[in-house]
């Protein structure tokens, strides 16, 4: 399990760099757009070649991929804006915890209103409450995320004038972007947790207990919750990823101070060094996420850590079994 | 599961009857569902929509040429343009009708690339196991660290506005989420006794993989697939929203509510028309997607 740990944790700025690469290989296909953006309207290619060289554009893309990623080991760097000609991190630093703050808060919202409303509907299933309960999240679960804030906005803030359209100084303005993002990831998540719930609740096992006379609080809660949340664990790390990607549209909507807004503003301006920054912060934050998401899952289920020991050790303890047999 | 249990239960002499498909037992107990009825309705309703739009609103006249007395026209106040005009005078009831199409081609083609791509990856996973579930999954780790949007983004930036480029971003970003849930099914398919049996009988991954897995994970693939259509659905209009997608002229839900965010507060119509086009459509395939699941829940079988 530590070995498995330890190469997880090697394995991320791998993961990074690969990621980084990725972005880093679309983006310079529109490097001509971001060069022309930055000229006046009437330009001479000369202008175009000189900018193109004093950013490093004219070189290969890989060069320019290592002049990147050697920028930020060396010196932390991550580059310069091509908008503000600053460096890009002084921008970015201070809006971070703002996205992280806001994505855990959701996704905390979202698994305190999805798990027990899922089991519920699972265990009352085909009543009223479960119909209930379904109809609403699946009209929630439809709605995207932007035209919920949208409608939000235009009810909360422009017709009943409670709550203030953007920003995030009080605990006022939290609400609206909250709710927006938590709606629909709670809806989604309930849905798992409900079709989880009942594929369990149908299997022999639980039967079993049944039959041997377990109470059905104990057959739920310790036969069929506790296998149906092991899927869930995995869908955890989804909802936090769908929530710093929604933080990108939400960010944008309520115009708060994070690293979303801040990645749709760049991509507007084809400001490329500020997008590489940028998502590449988000993409931290989710690997970091992802790790310790992973590492639970195999604590949790005893058959996924099973297969971490590697095939030496299970055979001495087949032996060693054999021996105490004998 | 399915057929395993169905065989199990069956007494021998119900074998003799002639079995009926998965499909055709699951479409019988579609059609008393009249919520699944419904929304296959629905889903048609829109499907036919997109069709017409050509015909009722032929698309240079009424959707992308700007009428300027229309401007901002409040709906049901003009006979030919029921659902008003935007703000450069464009009928709404048009650019809606259009607007289908494009939301219904990317969100129905990138679902089926991208559950096809995954659904291979994942049985690949699950039946091989060690070096080939190591290297694809650290493959699919790496594609859903980052949440699919920035990819999408990154993709749409690079590649340009376009039909082609929004499909290829959301498919891309949509294949690691698939791998991911149907591996975690799947693996636990592939750990079943027949499946264990079968390999000690000399099946060959080739025949587990047809025969065993995917009979087995299909309805999961179906449902899923149910549910991605109006996903996508919704992250075409959201990457158009934020100004990636379809190149302006061009009628799409997302943009147009990115247009209607501009003129909020004096026409709410704009950000409630092509809002509740898109809420409408995504519920059906939602709604739809739930019936299916309810309709191919193997432990359901031969009581419905």
């Amino acid at each position: 399990m530590l070995k498995y740990t330890i190469k997880r944790i090697i394995l991320i700025p791998f993961m990074l760099l690969v990621i980084a690469l990725l972005i880093f290989l679309f983006l310079s296909l529109s490097k001509a757009d971001a060069i022309t953006q930055m000229l006046p309207t009437q330009y001479t290619p000369e202008d175009y070649y000189n900018l193109q060289h004093e950013l490093g554009l004219d070189k290969p893309v890989v060069v320019q991929y290592l002049n990147w990623v050697w920028g930020i080991i060396s010196k932390g760097d991550f580059g310069m804006s091509y908008k503000t000609r600053g460096p890009v991190w002084t921008e970015i630093g201070y809006r971070i915890p703002t996205t992280l703050k806001f994505a855990i808060v959701t996704t905390i919202c979202t698994l305190l209103i999805g798990v027990p409303l899922g089991v519920l509907c699972a265990v009352k299933q085909y009543t009223l409450v479960d119909d209930i309960t379904n109809v609403i999240c699946k009209i929630v679960g439809s709605i995207p995320g932007f035209w919920l804030a949208l409608v939000l906005l235009l009810t909360f803030s422009l017709k009943l004038k409670w709550l203030p359209t953007y920003g995030l100084t009080s605990f006022k303005h939290w609400i609206l972007p909250v709710v927006t993002s938590v709606l629909p990831g709670s809806a989604y998540y309930m849905r798992q947790v409900r079709s989880s719930m009942l594929d369990c609740i149908r299997k022999d096992y639980v039967r079993t207990a049944r039959s041997k006379g377990a109470t059905e609080r104990t057959v739920i809660y310790r036969d069929a919750l506790r296998n149906a949340l092991l899927p869930m664990i995995t869908i955890t790390g989804s909802v936090f990823a769908l929530q710093m990607g929604g933080s990108v549209v939400i960010e944008n909507v309520f115009a708060l101070p994070g690293v979303g807004s801040k990645i749709v503003e760049a991509i507007n301006s084809k400001d490329i060094p500020m997008i590489m920054a940028s998502s590449m912060m988000l993409a931290i934050i989710c690997c970091l996420m992802m790790l310790i998401i992973d590492l639970s899952y195999a604590l949790v289920d005893p058959r996924i850590k099973a297969t971490f020991v590697s095939a030496k050790r299970s055979k001495k303890t087949d032996k060693e079994k054999e021996k105490e047999a004998a | 599961m399915a057929n395993v249990s169905a065989a199990a239960n069956t007494p021998t002499k119900a074998k003799k009857v002639k079995k009926n498909s998965q499909g055709a037992e699951v479409w019988s107990r579609l059609k008393n569902r009249k919520l699944a009825m419904i929304a296959l309705a629905g889903i048609l309703l829109v499907c036919f929509i997109a069709l017409i739009s050509d015909i009722v609103y032929p698309y240079q006249k009424w959707a992308i040429e700007q009428v300027a007395s229309n401007k901002l026209l409040q709906p049901f106040k003009d006979g030919s343009h029921w659902l008003g005009c935007d703000h450069l005078g464009r009928d709404m009831a048009a650019r809606i009708f259009h607007g289908s199409r494009v939301a219904l081609l990317i969100g129905v083609g990138s679902t089926l690339i991208s559950l096809f791509i995954g659904s291979v990856l994942a049985c690949i996973c699950a039946l091989y196991g060690g070096l080939a579930d190591m290297i694809i999954m650290r493959i699919m780790d790496i594609l859903s660290s980052v949440p699919g949007i920035i990819i999408s983004l990154a993709i749409c930036s690079g590649l340009g506005n376009g039909i082609w480029q929004l499909m290829t971003a959301i498919t891309i970003s949509g294949v690691s989420y698939h791998t991911r849930m149907i591996r975690s099914y799947s693996l636990s398919v592939a750990q079943m006794e027949y499946v264990e049996s079968s390999t000690a009988l000399g099946g060959t991954p080739t025949h587990i993989m047809f025969k065993h897995l995917f009979p087995n994970i299909i309805s999961i693939i179906i449902i899923q697939c149910a549910g991605n259509v109006s996903g996508n659905i919704l992250q075409v209009a959201t990457l158009s929203f934020i100004g990636l997608g379809i190149k302006p002229p061009r009628p799409e839900w997302g943009s147009m509510l990115n247009e209607g965010l501009t003129y909020m507060m004096r026409s709410p119509f704009m950000v409630w028309v092509p809002g509740i086009a898109l809420v409408f459509t995504s519920l059906m395939i939602n709604t739809f997607g739930d019936c299916l699941r309810d309709a191919f829940d193997p432990q359901l079988k031969g009581k419905a």
